[in-house]
């Protein structure tokens, strides 16, 4: 007997078969009782499956569907929230260790002092010394220059981000939150807002900075597995100071500022 | 969607703008969702599993070099995570040692799939006692349409193995719902 065609069986079964397997399918089939019962049980299958079956998406409403679009959005934003690239978390855990692990650094920086006292007693002077090169322009007060025009723009976006994040957190559960992550951020961006408050800045920025660094600081202190309360204050402060919505803004003036100076 | 206008969407997404991938979720939302349910068979895991799978979509936009669509990309991780998903949840069920919890309840007193007793229920209770690749191919090519040459993309295997799967599977769905032929005619 010829070999089986239960390879071929199914495309058999499904009409997807050349006319010259077709043929040989046919003449197997007639002198082969098992390839013959396999054929009925896959088209009895096959039937069972042709039935019309309504796609399950169409079972939700359309108030379902955008429902779906936002979740992904805000599981999203809350993944780069909590994984933010590589170089802005080694950015991040340096700005922690400055602000809170003051004693070793004291320490550090005690050393390096009294070896620079050394060097400038005993070393022989140049004959020049270079100023340094200043980080903020000496024009209109209001404009910031590139690095903390920069700084400024990542303060936003990424201060933006763990808004949007503790916004959109899940609390229903009722069960206490792991918030250690956000609250080094919040560390972190504090530590930023006193950089950038030391700049020539509009009014308008300066008032988002210290109304941001209200909640941030709250943030940053409330106790560890703290309850969904102390989270919802917070999300109370967000919506209440309208935080979002003045970041958003800001960085649209800070956009317009920037296309502006490009077009001068 | 042309291709061009989702590999455009791609590149912006990439770039980081949110609303470029909002409009690539809402294009393949309603398929990723069918693909789900097709292996975990509730809506609330459905639901999850495509979500889940839109995120990590967009965490490995990176990576997605555009050789095959992004359609099959997205089907392909849908898949991977459904099938996980059912194959953690088997394994919670067996190792649940409370037989008065909610979770132990519901894997001995209701059938997995949430449709009682018609006969789509039926059906879909036998694709999930399918072996894993079985169940995937048969899913893919009759439940969501696709061709074989697509199915064969999406789980990375030749085509000739897809047809031995479907037959293989198809086999068995029809020993399982045999009973039904009667009640169906």
């Amino acid at each position: 007997m010829k070999r089986h065609v239960g390879d071929i069986l199914y495309e058999y079964a499904a009409g997807e078969l050349g006319e010259a397997d077709r043929e040989r399918v046919e003449e197997h089939l007639a002198g082969c009782p098992a390839c013959a019962a396999d054929l009925l049980q896959l088209r009895a299958a096959l039937t069972l499956l042709q039935r019309p079956v309504t796609p399950p998406s169409e079972e939700r409403d359309p108030a379902f569907w955008t429902a779906f679009a936002n979740e992904v959005e805000s599981r999203i934003l809350a993944q780069e929230t909590r994984h933010p690239s590589r170089a802005a978390a080694v950015r991040d855990q340096i700005a922690s260790f400055v602000t809170f692990n003051r004693a070793p650094l004291l320490a550090g920086a005690g050393a390096v002092a009294l070896v620079a006292a050394a060097m400038l007693l005993f070393w022989p002077r140049p004959a020049e010394f270079r100023q340094p090169d200043l980080i903020v322009g000496t024009g209109s007060p209001a404009v910031l220059s590139d690095e903390p025009a920069q700084r400024m723009t990542d303060y936003l976006k990424k201060s933006k981000v763990l808004l949007i994040g503790i916004a959109n957190m899940n609390t229903d559960d009722g069960h206490p939150l792991d918030l250690r992550v956000e609250q080094r951020q919040s560390r972190a961006l504090v530590h930023e807002a006193r950089y950038l408050r030391r700049q020539p800045m509009d009014a308008r920025s300066a008032r988002l900075i210290g109304d941001l660094e209200k909640i941030l600081i709250e943030l940053a202190n409330i106790e560890e597995h703290q309850d969904v309360p102390d989270v919802e204050m917070i999300r109370t402060g967000i919506r209440r100071e309208n935080l979002l919505f003045k970041i958003r803004m800001a960085e649209t003036l800070m956009d317009t500022g920037e296309k502006e100076r490009e077009l001068q | 969607m042309p291709a061009a206008d989702e590999q455009h969407l791609i590149s912006r997404a990439r770039e980081g703008n949110h609303e470029a991938f909002r409009v690539l979720v809402e294009h393949h939302m309603k398929h990723a969702y069918n693909v789900a349910f097709g292996f975990v068979g509730n809506h609330d895991a459905a639901a999850d599993v495509a979500q889940e799978a839109f995120v990590r979509a967009h965490r490995s936009l990176g990576t997605f070099r555009g050789d095959a669509d992004f359609g099959t990309w997205l089907h392909r991780i849908v898949m991977n995570l459904a099938m996980n998903r059912v194959k953690s949840d088997r394994a919670r069920a067996q190792h649940e040692v409370d037989p008065q919890s909610p979770a132990a309840h519901r894997a001995t007193q209701e059938p997995p799939f949430g449709q009682g007793e018609d006969v789509r229920g039926h059906i879909e209770k036998a694709l999930h006692e399918l072996p894993t690749l079985q169940r995937a191919v048969v899913i893919l090519r009759h439940l969501d349409g696709l061709s074989t040459k697509q199915v064969s993309a999406i789980l990375m295997c030749s085509q000739g193995t897809v047809k031995t799967h479907l037959f293989r599977g198809l086999k068995k769905m029809r020993v399982k719902l045999q009973f039904l032929e009667g009640e169906m005619t």
